[in-house]
């Protein structure tokens, strides 16, 4: 029987909500008197969903939607709003909560919100648990120089590499800045032929010169090629532009202080750090980066360092 | 003027405190950088000495957001002003770590402390 547990400071409000769920079967109901109260339980028995309120002494409704979806992000969190707590939890929606019910219409909309979701969290762990049966993926893409599309492949890789199992939530993350890296690399020095030396003298010229090359033959009419794979050990990312090519050999080392002020290089330098190997064509214009899954070994010394 | 979507400003006495709205994954939009100019403008005619950056809501960025600041951060110290950061997610840290920006720019945990810090 799935539980619901419902987080508020006002004894009155809380047994509202919990009076309201009853229509809805086979549903057990807890209750926590604050964000702090709530981590007690779920660390006692993590529920199918939790409802809160967003003003609590304690921990805030924000706090507790941040700390569940580091630590238990599969977990959906519906708000309760009232007037005055909008602002808070837009930022609670912003960082992961699935939905929100004004206090006021809790009487009309709180078991429909609640049904919904479920349904909704039901298909992303049958999907998840699918996804985590691909043995093997293979996506090619051919796109323009267009930071729009950019963004939107990172975030596809990105959801890729996390679905098949070969990131948890923070490398996700650090997978993402690295691909974004990699790809607007392409797109500026390598397509484009933008180089980052004018941004030294002023950014404004370089994206200027950049926007022009955008309707402006040969760059304009080359392409992102980016290459991806992926299985449950590992994903790897090749990012071809078709400009000359690059010596990277040539750029500064972005963390000597005396380079702080200049623009170059970090982008490399991120790619480096967050992946686990980077490598170049001889050519300068195409990048091939492969991001590992821990070990398990890793992952339980860093279970033990946390 | 049109609403920020990237990032919105706020005068907290003298010190301008710039809140990104989310994550800034690329400056080559037009709209982005003219954001960007528009906070520049306000921090220089505003004769703002002290600027603070609230990262609460960028849960990730890259060497964009990184180039943003520094741009702001160059703006700011041509004026002998300062300038700190604060509420940056882990990775948002790490990365500030990894371009080594953390020896350079203050990194605090909460607005109140960036605000202290750039008002010493």
């Amino acid at each position: 029987m799935p539980t619901v547990l419902i987080v508020d400071d006002s004894s009155t409000d809380r047994l509202r909500a919990g009076g309201l769920l009853h229509q809805i079967d086979d549903l057990n109901i807890e209750y926590a008197v604050d964000g702090s109260d709530a981590l007690v339980k779920i660390e006692l028995h993590v529920p199918d969903m939790v409802i809160t309120d967003m003003v609590m002494p304690e921990l805030n409704g924000l706090e507790l939607v941040a700390v569940m979806r580091k630590a238990y992000p599969i977990v959906p969190v519906v708000l309760m709003t009232s007037r005055g707590s909008e602002d808070i939890a837009v930022q609670a929606l912003r960082a992961g909560a699935s939905s929100y019910v004004p206090k006021r219409m809790l009487n009309f909309q709180l078991a429909d919100t609640v049904r919904q979701v479920f349904a909704v969290a039901r298909e992303d762990r049958g999907r998840s648990r699918l996804m985590r049966r691909i043995v093997a993926q293979h996506v090619l893409f051919a796109i323009e120089n267009d930071h729009e599309l950019i963004a939107s492949l990172v975030h596809y890789l990105q959801d890729c590499a996390s679905t098949v199992g070969v990131c948890d939530e923070a490398d996700r993350v650090r997978t993402g800045v690295a691909l974004q890296e990699a790809i607007t690399n392409a797109s500026f020095h390598g397509n484009l032929e933008v180089s980052s030396s004018l941004r030294e003298i002023d950014h404004r010229q370089y994206y200027d010169l950049a926007r022009e090359r955008l309707t402006q033959p040969p760059y304009s009419q080359r392409l992102i090629r980016v290459s991806a794979r992926f299985s449950p050990e590992e994903a790897e990312f090749c990012i071809k532009d078709e400009g000359p090519g690059f010596d990277r050999n040539t750029l500064p080392d972005p963390t000597d202080p005396a380079n702080l002020e200049r623009p170059c290089g970090r982008g490399l330098l991120l790619m480096r750090t967050f992946m686990d190997e980077v490598k170049y064509n001889a050519v300068g214009n195409e990048v091939t980066m492969v991001k590992r899954r821990k070990s398990s070994a890793t992952e339980r010394i860093q279970g033990i360092a946390r | 003027m049109r609403a920020p979507k990237l990032f919105k400003t706020i005068k907290a006495g003298p010190v301008l405190v710039v809140e990104l709205l989310g994550v800034v994954s690329s400056l080559a939009g037009t709209a982005v950088l003219q954001e960007l100019e528009e906070v520049r403008t306000e921090l220089r005619e505003g004769g703002h000495k002290a600027l603070v950056i609230d990262l609460a809501a960028a849960t990730y960025f890259g060497s964009s957001l990184l180039e943003a600041i520094r741009i702001l951060w160059n703006d700011v110290s041509a004026v002998g002003g300062h300038i700190a950061l604060c509420n940056a997610s882990d990775v948002g840290r790490e990365v500030l770590e990894i371009a080594k920006f953390d020896k350079v720019w203050p990194l605090v945990n909460s607005r109140a402390e960036a605000l202290r810090t750039v008002m010493i």
